[in-house]
């Protein structure tokens, strides 16, 4: 037969319970505080969010920028238009130049008689009576060559002779860089 | 002797009376839990995500302001007048009348009289023009001069509107013949976009125009 102990145990007292009562009321009381607080604080915060009023700002500037639609667009592809053309006067060869530049190397009883320019290279038929002319026009061309760098190399392709007029020919080619 | 343990009526008041007071504060630690997880900690993330948004709509808006004061200040007339310089520099599309018009100007003087010309057109379409970086129009264009005109008209030509490149010179002692292109960029049509931070136009800028504007009054007034 069971026995009923009407008597509580010492250690099983309501000192235990009581102390655990009061830690979860204790603990209840700051969670409801923390999420009362929390929750008013985020209310205001959402209340005084600077998202809509920076929203309404960049709308009436957007507004304003519409009208002024075809200027924008106007000034980009000037913008853009010039930096092509920079590009281009910058990249472009000017062949004037090199041009000038062979008539000033070239003696003066030498002639042109045929000169062909490219991006690549530089073909040139000149023809003189004197071999010592165009032996100087020969010499400054390699000057050039070694010291502006205008050529890359120089090869004198052939050098021929016309026995009835004593005039001489050569064809010289220059590699542009 | 193993004890067993019935959950009946009597044993439940018996837990109710002695734990009751548990109930409603836990009752309240729970529903307090699940708000802070459920609601306080998204609107938490929520806030920050706004706060993020608002500083990338803020530097935005400071661009945009920029933008419109530059685009305020500029003068619409010194705009049109840079708008018809780069434009006639580097037409929307195949310049025909301004290619004869730079030839004409530039052999008139450089004092060189053309011959015949011939104009390799190439794509006609603008589409397949869009694609290409830079498209332009060949011309081959003899030349009734040797190496000196010849020197003179590159010289005129590298300073005339529309723009162009010589490619190929064969010049023989009175007959050259010259391949010119003549560069031209059809409109883009990208998205249009407020926020792209303008600049009013660089000294550099300023001054390629001014040079090349100076260019254009010369085939103009021809």
């Amino acid at each position: 037969m069971n026995e009923i102990n009407l008597l509580r145990p010492k250690k099983e007292g309501l000192g235990g319970l009581k102390n655990a009562q009061n830690i979860l009321r204790i603990l209840s009381l700051v969670l409801l505080f923390l999420t009362f607080f929390s929750s008013i604080v985020l209310f205001l915060l959402k209340l005084n969010s600077p998202l809509s009023s920076a929203k309404k700002e960049e709308d009436s500037i957007l507004l304003r920028l519409s009208s002024l639609k075809s200027k924008m667009a106007q000034f980009l592809i000037i913008e853009e238009r010039l930096t092509n053309i920079s590009e281009i006067i910058a990249k472009r060869p000017y062949w004037n130049k090199t041009i000038e530049m062979l008539e000033k190397e070239k003696p003066q009883d030498v002639s042109i008689n045929m000169l062909s320019l490219n991006k690549k290279n530089l073909s040139l038929t000149v023809s003189s009576y004197s071999l010592l002319s165009l032996d100087e026009l020969l010499n400054n061309l390699i000057k050039i060559t070694l010291n502006k760098k205008v050529f890359t190399n120089l090869i004198l392709n052939s050098m021929t002779l016309d026995k009835n007029s004593g005039k001489y020919t050569f064809s010289i080619v220059a590699n542009l860089p | 002797m193993k004890k067993e343990f019935n959950l009946n009526q009597s044993t439940i008041k018996i837990l109710y009376t002695r734990y009751k007071e548990f109930i409603l504060p836990l009752a309240i630690i729970f529903i307090c839990a699940f708000l802070f997880l459920k609601f306080i900690i998204p609107q938490i993330k929520e806030l920050r995500l706004e706060r993020s948004q608002a500083q990338a709509a803020r530097e935005r808006i400071a661009v945009l302001k920029e933008n419109l004061n530059i685009l305020l200040k500029m003068d619409e007339g010194d705009q049109n007048l840079g708008f018809q310089i780069a434009s006639s520099a580097l037409p929307t599309e195949k310049d025909f009348v301004g290619i004869l018009n730079a030839i004409s100007t530039a052999s008139y003087k450089a004092n060189v009289p053309i011959g015949d010309f011939t104009f390799q057109v190439g794509e006609l379409s603008t589409k397949s023009a869009q694609t290409k970086f830079l498209p332009s129009l060949s011309l081959v264009l003899n030349i009734q001069s040797g190496q000196g005109g010849i020197k003179r008209f590159l010289s005129e030509l590298s300073e005339t509107l529309p723009l162009s490149e010589v490619e190929d010179v064969q010049s023989g002692s009175n007959l050259s013949t010259i391949t010119i292109n003549f560069y031209y960029k059809p409109l883009s049509f990208k998205q249009f976009n407020y926020d792209i931070p303008l600049k009013p136009l660089s000294s550099q800028n300023s001054a390629l125009l001014n040079k090349i504007s100076s260019w254009q009054s010369v085939s103009s007034s021809f």
